[in-house]
C-alpha cells in the first residue's frame, strides 16, 4: 500500500501567535514552527500500518516556505520513506482553494492507495482541506476518524473508520483510493529514534513549484480584506457599597438591557 | 566530522530528539521518583536504549550507528539536564568503542551485542587506583582498571558492596576482584586505558554541563518571578551578577567538551590536555553554578523539596568523579612543567 499523509508547519501552539496587520497572514518571525501535532499523528498512523506490512510505503507532503523542511525532516526520522516539498513564494498566502488544488495536483503526479491528514490544523482551523481534496480527486473521504483499521489485507481491502459526532458513533467503510483525516483521539506519534534521525537525511525530498505542477492562474476565492488587533479589554466599573450598590448594579443591568 | 562546537545538523538533531523524549518520558515525578526509592529505572533505561543511544559511537558494522564522539556531546548534555539517572555515558561513551576497539574478537562478540542493544548495562572504573563505579551493583558489565591496564569482567568475575553516594539516584558501589580472574582473557590491548580515561572524562563533562545548565535555566525561572520589595529579584543587580558570572563560567566549559570529544576521536596530539581542561572547567561551572543557584533560590534548594536539589547532587557527585578540578589542574601543571606531549601527558600519577 502507499499512503502519502499531509504534513503542515506551524507556529508553536505554546509560544506567542499573532497575525501581521498589514498582510492579514499569520506572522512567522514571532514563534518557532514546528510541525503541527496533528500531522504528527496522521504520520504515526501512516508508520503504525507501515509496521504492520513492510511492503507499505509513506511518502509526506507539505506546501510551505524553505524552514518547513524541517517538519518534513521529523516525519523522515520517524520513519517515513520519502518527501514532496511544494514551495513556491508565489504560494504565499494561499486560501483553502489554492492549497486544495495544489495539493490535488501534486496527488495526481504519483500513484497512491490512501491520504491521511490531520483534521485541522492548529494555525489555520479551516478543516475542510481533505474533504476538498477528496471532491477535487474524485475520490472518497472519511473526516475526523478516531480510529481506522484496514479490513481484507492491502489488496481488495477496505478501510474501517470510526468517528462521533452530534452524540452517535459512526462506522465508516470506504475503498481505495480515498483521502481520511483523524483527530487527536488517534495514538501519540512516535519519538525519533538515534537511527531514524541520522537516516533522515539521506531520505529523498522532491521539492516542486507550482509551475511545475502546471498550476499558473492561482486567484484565492477569498481575500483579507483588513485586520485589526481587538483592543484590550476596558478595566471594569467597580461599585462600592455605601448602601446604593443594588440601584447601581440595577441600572448596569438594565443598561445592558439584561433586565 | 563536525566543523566546530554545536553548529552541526547532525550534533543538534540527536541533542533534540533525545530532549523531546526526556520532556516527555522524564518528568520531574520521574525524577523525584528514582530519588527516593534509589533504584535505577529500568523502564526509562530500556525506553533511552531503544532509541539508539547506548550504540551510538560503535561502527555500523558491529550494529552500532557511527556516530562521531564530538556530534554526541550535545546529547550526553541533554540527559544530565533531564535529571534521569542511568548509567548511559559509561555504556554508550566509554565501555562500547573500547571494546570495540581494542577488545579480542571473542570480547567483540560476546559483550558488544547485547550492550549495544541495551540488554546488558556496563559500568567503569577506569581512573587511577579507582575502585568505585556508578550502577557497578546493577552493572552485568565492568571495564575495571588494574596496574594500568583495563580488563573486561562479566557479572560474575566481579562483587560490589555499595558505599554512600552523595546523590541517591546515581548509586556507587565498591567493586573488588579476585586477582586470580584477571588474565590475558580478561586484558584489552595496550592504549585502552588512555583512551578510555580521556573518554570518560570528556563524557562526564558534558553530563556535567548538562546539569549545570539545568541548575542555571531553573535559577533564572526562579529570578524572574520572585518579587522582593515590590519586583522581580532578577532586577537587583546583585542577583544578575551570580547568574552573569554562572552563565560565563557554564558557556565556558561547554565547548570544551566539544574540543575534548573532538581531540579523542581524532586522536589529537593534545587530546589528553583538552579532556583535563574540560572537566576543570565543567566541574568549576558545576561549583559556580550550583553555589549562585542556591543563593539566589534563597537556600530552598538546600533540601530534596525543591527540584534544584536533585540537580544540585547529581553535580557535587559529578564535580569530583572522573578526576576532581583539582586533580585535573594538577595533571595540566604537571604536564606543563615537565613539556609532556601527546598521551604521556594524560593524567600523570601525581
Amino acid at each position: 500500500m502507499k499512503i502519502i499523509t499531509l504534513v503542515k508547519q506551524v507556529p508553536d501552539t505554546w509560544s506567542e501567535r499573532r497575525l501581521d496587520p498589514e498582510t492579514g497572514r499569520v506572522d512567522r518571525a514571532v514563534s518557532e514552527a514546528v510541525i503541527d501535532e496533528i500531522s504528527e499523528r496522521a504520520i504515526e498512523a501512516a508508520l503504525a500500518l507501515k509496521d504492520a506490512d513492510k511492503s507499505t510505503t509513506v511518502t509526506l507532503l507539505t506546501m510551505g516556505p524553505a524552514g518547513a523542511l524541517d517538519a518534513l525532516r521529523k516525519g523522515l526520522s520517524m520513519g517515513a520513506d520519502d518527501a514532496v516539498h511544494i514551495r513556491d513564494d508565489a504560494l504565499q498566502g494561499a486560501d483553502v482553494t489554492i492549497t486544495s488544488r495544489v495539493i490535488a495536483a501534486a496527488l495526481l503526479r504519483r500513484p497512491w492507495d490512501l491520504v491521511i491528514a490531520g483534521n485541522e490544523s492548529t494555525d489555520g482551523r479551516g478543516g475542510v482541506l481533505p474533504a476538498m481534496l477528496a471532491e477535487r480527486l474524485g475520490v472518497a473521504s472519511a473526516t475526523g476518524l478516531d480510529s481506522f483499521e484496514l479490513t481484507g489485507g492491502a489488496a481488495g481491502g477496505d478501510l474501517v473508520g470510526r468517528r462521533s459526532a452530534d452524540g452517535v458513533d459512526e462506522v465508516l467503510r470506504l475503498g481505495f483510493p480515498s483521502v481520511v483525516s483523524i483527530t487527536e483521539r488517534m495514538p501519540d506519534a512516535r519519538f525519533p529514534n538515534f537511527r531514524g534521525i541520522l537516516g533522515a537525511k539521506k531520505k529523498p525530498v522532491e521539492v516542486l513549484t507550482a509551475a511545475d505542477l502546471g498550476l499558473t492562474d492561482l486567484h484565492p476565492a477569498v481575500s483579507v480584506v483588513s485586520v485589526a488587533e481587538r483592543p484590550p479589554r476596558q478595566a471594569g466599573t467597580r461599585i462600592i457599597d455605601d448602601g446604593s450598590a443594588a440601584a447601581a448594579l440595577a441600572d448596569f443591568f438594565a443598561s445592558r438591557r439584561l433586565i | 566530522m563536525t566543523g566546530s562546537y554545536g553548529a552541526d545538523e547532525t550534533s543538534v538533531e540527536l541533542a533534540t530528539g533525545l530532549r523531546e523524549f526526556f520532556n516527555e518520558h522524564c518528568g520531574l515525578d520521574r525524577v523525584r521518583a528514582a530519588w527516593s526509592d534509589g533504584s535505577l529505572d529500568l523502564a526509562l533505561w530500556g525506553e533511552v536504549a531503544a532509541l539508539g543511544f547506548t550504540g551510538a559511537l560503535a561502527s555500523e558494522e558491529v550494529g552500532g550507528l557511527g556516530v562521531q564522539p564530538e556530534d554526541l556531546v550535545l546529547a550526553i548534555e541533554e540527559i544530565g539536564y533531564s535529571g534521569a539517572s542511568l548509567p548511559l555515558v559509561d555504556t554508550a561513551a566509554v565501555v562500547v568503542p573500547i571494546i570495540e576497539r581494542y577488545g579480542s574478537a571473542e570480547q567483540r562478540a560476546s559483550f558488544l551485542p547485547g550492550l549495544i542493544s541495551g540488554e546488558r548495562i556496563a559500568a567503569s572504573t577506569v581512573m587511577f587506583g579507582g575502585d568505585r563505579a556508578m550502577f557497578a551493583a546493577e552493572a552485568d558489565v565492568l571495564l575495571l582498571e588494574r596496574d594500568d591496564c583495563l580488563h573486561l569482567l562479566d557479572r560474575r568475575q566481579f562483587s560490589t558492596v555499595e558505599v554512600h553516594s552523595p546523590d541517591p539516584a546515581s548509586r556507587l558501589a565498591r567493586v573488588s576482584v579476585e586477582s586470580s580472574v584477571l588474565s590475558d582473557a580478561t586484558r584489552l590491548a595496550a592504549g585502552a586505558t588512555d583512551d578510555a580515561r580521556g573518554r570518560a572524562v570528556w563524557a562526564a563533562s558534558a553530563l556535567l554541563n548538562g546539569v549545570s545548565r539545568r541548575m542555571l535555566e531553573m535559577t533564572v525561572d526562579h529570578a524572574k518571578t520572585r518579587e522582593q520589595f515590590g519586583r522581580a529579584i532578577g532586577s537587583f543587580q546583585a542577583v544578575k551578577h551570580l547568574i552573569a558570572d554562572a552563565w560565563v563560567a557554564m558557556e565556558s566549559s561547554r565547548p570544551c567538551a566539544w574540543y575534548a570529544a573532538h581531540a579523542c576521536s581524532q586522536g589529537l596530539a593534545d587530546a589528553a590536555a583538552a579532556a583535563s581542561v574540560a572537566k576543570a572547567s565543567a566541574s568549576d561551572a558545576a561549583r559556580v553554578v550550583g553555589d549562585s543557584a542556591l543563593q539566589v533560590h534563597g537556600g530552598i534548594g538546600f533540601t530534596w523539596e525543591h527540584p534544584l536539589h536533585f540537580w544540585m547532587k547529581r553535580g557535587k557527585l559529578l564535580e569530583h568523579a572522573y578526576g576532581s578540578r583539582g586533580f585535573h589542574l594538577r595533571s595540566l601543571g604537571a604536564a606543563m612543567r615537565d613539556d609532556q606531549q601527546g598521551s604521556d601527558a594524560v593524567f600523570p600519577g601525581l
